[in-house]
């Protein structure tokens, strides 16, 4: 997918506070920081783990882009422009400590998609858990996370970019985003279901039994007479 | 009809609402009688509107206002 044809720049709601900035005007530059300290943050903490280096790539970030606004071409959101350097920056103190990870060669990716945890959650299994101790449950599935799918995972579901947005903010391809989204999102799933899913009912058990009888039948039935059903 | 593999591959796009509508009532079909297809896709859009609306790893306050003195020197020198 081409970017350049998709993305409008009158679209970008950024773009007056980013024109004054560049007409020297500081405070419109602490209202876009304002802005996107969230995202910002969440970017580096993703791939960083550690808030000490999180904080360190989110003030880098904040500067880079300040300085470099000029080069700016409007051709992508400010927010996927500012992620981007927010990647950068995070990568370069992981080179720095640890110089081996790159977010385009993850860790061989989670073996198995199959998803192990198939009982129903409770109704609003969300209130079944105080506010902060949700958050610490949701923080901890995505801290599980191996970070190359971590970063994905936020910038997708938690700031709910695009995929094409998130490809572009972590110089991936579509299909690899998309790859990487979907097994985040059931890694996540799974981390969740530990604490939402109900309990095994002889009834739930059965009730799968079932279905997966009845799927076979269904898909052996709409066979073409003469060839061989498999599955 | 779908197979459970690839309900599951084309589950985010299904609950990103791309696809087509063909996929989209080929998914369906296949949920309304696969109880444990239902409960993954089901579950896997709870974990999506539970993680937007929770809003995880939110700045810590000192670190904030770190950023904005760190800023305000950085302003202060182009003086």
């Amino acid at each position: 997918m081409n970017l350049k044809q998709k993305f409008r720049p009158e679209e970008d709601e950024d773009a007056p506070l980013v024109e004054r900035t560049l007409e020297g005007d500081q405070q419109a530059y602490e209202q876009l920081v304002r802005k996107h300290e969230k995202r910002v943050f969440r970017t580096t903490i993703a791939i960083l783990g550690e808030l000490a280096d999180a904080e360190e790539a989110m003030q880098e970030t904040f500067l880079k882009a300040y300085q470099n606004l000029h080069t700016f071409r409007r051709d992508a959101r400010f927010t996927t422009w500012l992620t981007r350097i927010a990647v950068n920056e995070s990568l370069q103190i992981l080179r720095r400590r640890r110089d081996t990870t790159s977010l385009d060669a993850p860790e061989a990716p989670p073996q198995d998609l199959r998803p192990r945890r198939v009982e129903e959650w409770y109704a609003n299994p969300e209130r079944r858990y105080a506010a902060a101790e949700l958050k610490r449950m949701v923080e901890e599935a995505i801290r599980a996370l191996p970070p190359a799918y971590r970063v994905v995972f936020l910038l997708r579901d938690v700031e709910e970019l695009s995929t094409e947005e998130t490809a572009e903010a972590l110089g991936l391809s579509i299909p690899a985003t998309k790859s990487r989204v979907l097994r985040a999102r059931l890694m996540v799933r799974e981390a969740l279901a530990a604490h939402f899913e109900k309990p095994p009912t002889l009834r739930s058990r059965l009730r799968r039994a079932t279905s997966l009888v009845r799927n076979m039948m269904a898909m052996a039935f709409e066979r073409p007479v003469g060839r061989p059903s498999r599955r | 009809m779908l197979t459970c593999q690839e309900v599951l591959d084309n589950m985010s796009c299904y609950l990103d609402g791309e696809g087509s509508e063909e996929l989209r009532r080929e998914l369906e079909r296949h949920i309304a009688r696969c109880a444990r297809c239902f409960v993954v896709v089901d579950t896997t859009k709870q974990t999506l509107r539970i993680i937007a609306d929770c809003e995880p790893f939110e700045v810590p306050l000192a670190t904030s206002a770190r950023l904005y003195d760190r800023l305000a020197h950085f302003f202060a020198s182009l003086l």
